[in-house]
């Protein structure tokens, strides 16, 4: 035990950049994090409570965030945990005056089974089935580009203004197929023809590389679902 | 605003949303290829430096700061030019002092000097130091006599420096029996700086020939004077002085530069009356000065090699005049009209026969009477004369 106390600061750093070993230590800090719940919960928390996948999510930030100045990791994870279950309760607090559809009613049924359901759940089975198939040939395809989701989660821009100059190069891009056939015959994109042609700044798409590979790519033949997804950005392209 | 989730992990999901934007979120018991509407996003807060630490940051750069404006200030102090000083005298010397009057660097334009100044180091010595030294070792070397003039310019923006400097150069140097003439520098100066200290002092500030009722400079100008005049005055030539002498008393007189000092034209004809001659005329007040003369003509200089007389003027006093400045006039002269019309022949120009006034006064009717009060040299003194004698 005092020998992973020692290694958790240099397994936090690297679980900073290393998407897997920072799902390694979560799951090495499983009993913490399930621990720092039940305080705030003051009872045991189920596999199935939103308040411990909060407390996941929020140990994964304290990864994130983690300096040596903050002082002791657990420390700071512990701290961390409570905030985000204090946030997440204030923010279920709202709808609490909402009955839940799982609820059972005085007749011990749940009360989705009362409504009329009006969604087709096959029809919805099959578009998530479709929608994951898509999701992983993206990923298998952006795997040829050397880029991962959770890098482009990272290379993602914030702004707007820079999310606008990215969807406009993308928009370029799309209304000249010309430019989608060389990004996927040369697998680089031809950063000086979108800036060029969208008229952007280059150093704008060059910070965002990883990005804009993921979205060029939905942009491309074999991705309906993603790209009816994203039609907002790209109707904009089809605007005069 | 919906997002559709594109991949799971322990403790987050990546999402998409219709923006096109990718983000973390908590992953609430989510699936692939799913659709969601309120996640609970990934806030990425940067760690956040203490405010101990930006404390000692800025207080460690405004040591740093203050540090180096003081180091800054003290070498500019120290090292940087504020006045220079200009010594000239055989050898010249130009001294840049900081603003604590220190020499920081020394040169020479003579050749002499860059010798002296090889083996000489003034190491932010005192100004004054630097200056007795140097004239020491000048007179070591015998550039520089006992006497000598020695002219020094000051170049200083600050006024205070400027009296300082030249009281303490005019307090120190006639310790080492020299007379210092110390003067402001001014654009045209180093071009007569560069000049020897043999030559005539032709300062540009001035040393302007005396104007009459101007105090007479003191001894230092008088020991200027004998160094600066290698040459002694040209004696008055024969035919000036027997040409000049029946004209009666010049108006103008010899400088010691040679130039002539105009004075005012007796406008009255009547001025040159018997006491006219009394006022005017300079004569050695001690009788045994006129001694080794003797008998001498009337128009002989007494001593042709000896300097030049200083300016004399109506209302200075005798004492002021040195006796050998006014030749003696001789009472064996002869003839009576000529005695009481030269009271000063000191120094006959043949400029001065030119004069037009001379013919004025030479018509004077009185002047003949004048001999009267000529057998006692010593009442020529114009102040003596004015005083009751017994």
């Amino acid at each position: 035990m005092d020998s992973d106390v020692q290694r958790l600061p240099a397994r936090v750093s690297e679980a900073k950049t290393d998407s897997q070993a920072a799902d390694a230590l979560i799951a090495d800090y499983m009993p913490f994090i399930r621990a720092e719940t039940a305080r705030f919960l003051k009872r045991q928390p189920d596999d199935g409570d939103d308040e411990l996948s909060i407390a996941m999510f929020a140990f994964y930030e304290s990864i994130r965030c983690y300096s040596r100045l903050r002082g002791s990791f657990l420390k700071f994870a512990s701290v961390q945990i409570k905030s985000r279950l204090i946030d997440f309760y204030r923010r279920e607090k709202r709808s609490r005056g909402q009955i839940s559809l799982y609820a059972a009613d005085d007749g011990q049924q749940p009360l989705l089974e009362t409504l009329p359901d009006t969604a087709d759940a096959y029809a919805e089975m099959e578009l998530r089935d479709a929608t994951r198939q898509e999701i992983e040939e993206l990923t298998a395809q952006m795997q040829q580009f050397g880029v991962s989701l959770p890098d482009i989660s990272e290379n993602s821009p914030k702004q707007r203004r820079t999310l606008e100059i990215c969807q406009r190069a993308v928009c370029y891009a799309r209304s000249h197929p010309v430019l989608l056939e060389e990004f996927l015959r040369t697998k680089r994109i031809p950063l000086q023809k979108l800036a060029e042609g969208a008229e952007v700044e280059r150093k704008t798409l060059e910070r965002h590389r990883q990005y804009l590979v993921a979205v060029l790519l939905i942009c491309t033949n074999g991705y309906e679902i993603l790209r009816g997804h994203i039609m907002q950005v790209l109707r904009k392209g089809d605007q005069p | 605003m919906k997002y559709l989730v594109m991949e799971c992990h322990a403790g987050y999901a990546v999402l998409m949303d219709e923006a096109s934007r990718f983000v973390r979120a908590a992953n609430l018991h989510y699936e692939i290829g799913q659709t969601v509407t309120d996640p609970v996003l990934m806030t990425e807060t940067q760690p956040r430096i203490r405010r101990s630490t930006v404390i000692r940051i800025a207080a460690a750069a405004a040591c740093l700061l203050l540090l180096s404006g003081a180091g800054l200030h003290a070498y500019l102090s120290k090292h940087r030019a504020s006045s220079s000083v200009r010594l000239c005298s055989e050898v010249e010397f130009e001294m840049q002092l900081n603003s604590a009057g220190e020499v920081i660097r020394i040169s020479s334009s003579t050749e002499s000097g860059q010798a002296m100044l090889d083996s000489y180091r003034p190491d932010q010595k005192d100004m004054l130091a630097v200056v007795s030294e140097l004239l020491t070792m000048q007179r070591e070397q015998g550039y520089l006599p006992e006497g000598e003039t020695v002219s020094i310019y000051i170049d200083s923006k600050d006024e205070k420096k400027f009296e300082e400097y030249k009281t303490g150069l005019e307090a120190e140097l006639p310790k080492l029996n020299l007379q210092v003439s110390v003067q402001e520098q001014t654009p045209d100066a180093p071009a007569e700086a560069v000049t020897p200290a043999g030559e005539p002092d032709k300062e540009p500030s001035g040393e302007e020939p005396p104007k009459p009722g101007r105090e007479h400079d003191g001894p230092a100008e008088a020991l200027h004077t004998d160094h600066t005049k290698p040459e002694p005055p040209v004696p008055p030539a024969e035919p000036a002085v027997t040409g000049t002498r029946p004209h009666g008393p010049g108006p103008a007189r010899k400088t010691e530069a040679g130039s002539s000092v105009t004075l005012p034209e007796p406008e009255n004809g009547s001025k040159p009356e018997p006491e006219v001659p009394g006022q005017q005329v300079i004569a050695p007040d001690d009788p045994a000065a006129r001694e080794p003369d003797g008998p001498l003509p009337p128009n002989t200089h007494p001593e042709p090699a000896g300097p030049p007389p200083p300016p004399v003027f109506d209302d200075e006093p005798a004492a002021e005049h040195t006796a050998p400045a006014v030749p003696p006039e001789p009472e064996a002269a002869g003839t009576e009209a000529s005695a009481p019309e030269t009271p000063d022949e000191t120094a006959p120009h043949p400029e001065l026969r030119e004069e037009p006034t001379l013919p004025e006064l030479h018509e004077e009717p009185s002047l003949p009477e004048a001999p009267a009060p000529r057998p006692e040299p010593p009442l020529l003194n114009s102040q003596v004369s004015e005083s009751p004698r017994v």
